[in-house]
């Protein structure tokens, strides 16, 4: 794995200014949705909540936009130099992660400053974020792959970041959802983004975190957003592999 | 005995698929979907093209722009795969389509060095064992620790051309990368190639250039026309080649002049015009096509619609619209075709050897009445009105010379 050095892209200042931005986001919405509109009183710690679920889904949104760009945005490499092309989407995937972990100290700081008790089920922590990095480079892949030959891939992915950003429960807490109608709860958190913020509130902040296991029993279902990630890495990776062959000359 | 083979190439063919508009949209691919339509044509880059390069050979390929030799370099370095066919190669194999793929302008000459081996799949260690002879080719000591962007072009592409040279593979594919680098640089290149050669490295060239096929080429392949022509000796494939550029030329030559035909820019009074022109070759056959220092010959069908004393006719070749090469004039040959009246017909035939150098030429012809020599009227002149290449011949220059050396 020597190509890896593709990620020195990126300069000092550069994961500074990563930092910056969800940050700002989270004040947004912190002083809109905490303090003018109260959307976050149910909840203990709601900034500390929201601030985890804006950094995890920001990794989300910078990884498979980058991912999307990656095989067409290195088409000169593509075109001239047989290399395993995985390896451009990889190394793109692994600086949005490296701008995840940074994310993530300051996450932890916060959670220090705002007498959260960590407990020992904090420890699946890594798991969810294995989880998150597995299902965005699955994507990426797809994605990358696909706007080789579909060039309005962009703008749709667009599209659907934005509205999946409000399908998520990121800004909102999920309790008030479950009052209002179970099925869409069990919808939302069917979704993979949804499940993996969710059990990263649960173990980091608070066991009163609502998840997929509150609302139904049937385990399948329970299991069934870590399955979709699992087939999704599957299908991407033999649909990027199938279509790699012809980079070159698509790019 | 049989010799090693280093690359397979097994009847491959490869096709594009050109689409007849942009169409990278997912509207368009669902409404063609729709339709049944088909909206790209297929381009045949490759047509069952199989031979084998042999290890230690320094293999040349060589094709004029557009015959699909570039698209065989790719194939060989595994960027493109193969509609039908297979290619096998044994070792590990470097390709230089261009010089400097790659290189990041905001690192040093350092990391460069080591991102481009990456990138060629070499190991960092690797890269550390063959660091101190690329920079020690390249003569850029000094600079490996600034960044590339301070780099001159030159020292980039000396850079770039050090790692290709001095990488430890196999099989070396260059294409056309070696005119780089200050008169110095280049004697060095040259130097590396011989070295290169007597070390047994498979080299894959792709070239242009006749100088270097002659200088280093053990075997050559001619591509013309997506299809492999020629593979053997480099002198055979050298002429191969220069006669396919020069039939490129003949037809065009044939094409501009049948396209001219109507257009020819002709001035004159109109009393006589001459209607038609045609050369031919020594064998009698109409040509635009003339050998060097070989007989040839032309007629001239010339109509008069008034009363002309004295026509007097010409035809002149010039190499181009400013400068004469030679002509001929009945007048200044004292020739005489005698009064012409109304609906008279005149056939001049003209005949002689070819004396100008391989070249293509312009020539003009005219006919005039003519009092003297600076006293006459134009008729009819063809100024320009057609192009003959003239191909053959030892000459330099634009005359076939006749000339010749002996010791004594």
């Amino acid at each position: 794995m020597t190509d890896f050095k593709l990620r020195y892209q990126g300069s000092a200042l550069g994961y500074a200014w990563s930092l910056v931005r969800p940050l700002v986001l989270f004040a947004i919405l912190l002083t809109v949705f905490g303090f003018i509109l109260k959307i976050g009183s149910t909840i203990p710690h709601y900034p500390i909540y929201l601030l985890i679920g804006i950094v995890l889904w920001n990794f989300f949104a910078e990884a498979t936009n980058t991912g999307l760009q990656s095989i067409v945005g290195r088409g000169d490499l593509i075109r001239k130099l047989n290399f395993p092309r995985y390896t451009i989407v990889v190394a793109g995937s692994i600086s949005a992660f490296i701008n995840l972990c940074l994310s993530l100290i300051v996450v932890f700081i916060f959670l220090a400053f705002s007498g959260v008790e960590l407990r020992p089920i904090a420890l699946l922590f890594p798991i969810l974020v294995a989880e998150l990095y597995l299902l965005a480079l699955a994507l990426a892949f797809f994605l990358a792959a696909l706007f080789v030959k579909y060039r309005d891939i962009t703008y749709m992915w667009e599209l659907f970041m934005q509205a999946a950003f409000y399908a998520t429960p990121i800004i909102y807490p999920m309790a008030v959802v479950v009052t209002k109608n179970k099925l869409i709860a069990k919808l939302i958190l069917l979704n993979p983004m949804a499940q993996i913020i969710q059990d990263a509130r649960y173990v980091l902040v608070s066991p009163q975190t609502v998840v997929l296991s509150d609302l139904t029993h049937n385990w399948l279902l329970v299991i069934s957003p870590v399955l979709l990630v699992f087939v999704a890495i599957g299908l991407a990776t033999w649909y990027f592999k199938k279509s790699s062959k012809d980079f070159a000359e698509n790019v | 005995m049989s010799k090693e083979v280093a690359i397979g190439v097994d009847h491959v063919s490869k096709d594009f698929k050109l689409p007849h508009e942009k169409q990278s949209g997912l509207k368009q691919t669902i409404l063609n979907f729709h339709f049944g339509k088909q909206n790209f044509e297929m381009q045949h880059a490759l047509r069952d093209v199989s031979f084998d390069i042999e290890k230690g050979e320094f293999f040349g390929i060589v094709g004029r722009n557009g015959s699909g030799k570039s698209t065989l370099l790719k194939i060989l370095a595994h960027i493109y795969q193969p509609t039908k066919g297979k290619v096998s190669v044994k070792g590990k194999l470097v390709p230089f389509i261009e010089l400097g793929v790659g290189f990041n302008m905001e690192l040093t000459g350092r990391d460069n060095v080591y991102l481009n081996g990456a990138l060629l799949g070499f190991s960092y260690k690797e890269m550390a064992a063959m660091y101190d002879t690329i920079v020690e080719f390249a003569e850029l000591e000094q600079f490996m620790d600034q960044k590339l962007k301070n780099y001159s072009s030159g020292m980039q592409v000396r850079l770039a051309f050090s790692i290709a040279i001095r990488a430890q593979s196999d099989i070396l594919l260059i294409d056309e990368v070696l005119a780089v680098g200050d008169a110095n640089f280049q004697k060095k290149s040259i130097e590396v190639f011989d070295e290169l050669k007597r070390a047994g490295r498979t080299i894959v060239f792709v070239t242009h250039s006749m100088d270097y096929v002659r200088e280093f080429c053990d075997r050559v392949a001619v591509i013309d026309d997506s299809k492999l022509l020629y593979i053997g000796d480099p002198e055979k494939a050298i002429d191969i080649y220069n006669k396919l550029n020069f039939d490129r030329d003949s037809v065009r030559t044939e094409a501009e002049n049948e396209k001219k035909k109507d257009a020819v820019e002709r001035f004159g009074n109109g009393n006589a015009r001459i209607e038609t022109y045609k050369f031919f070759d020594k064998n009698g056959k109409e040509t635009a096509k003339l050998a060097a220092g070989e007989p040839f010959s032309a007629e001239l069908d010339i109509a008069f619609h008034d009363e002309v004393k004295n026509p007097a006719v010409g035809v002149m070749f010039r190499k181009n619209p400013l400068e004469n090469l030679f002509g001929i004039n009945s007048l200044y040959n004292g020739q005489s075709f005698g009064a012409k009246h109304k609906g008279d017909k005149l056939k001049i035939k003209l005949s002689g050897v070819m004396p100008l150098a391989a070249g293509t030429y312009l020539v003009s012809m005219s006919v005039s009445d003519a009092r003297s020599a600076s006293n006459y009227t134009e008729l009819d002149n063809l100024n320009n009105a057609l192009k003959i290449n003239v191909e053959g011949g030892l000459a330099w220059g634009l005359i076939a010379s006749t000339a010749k050396m002996e010791a004594e």
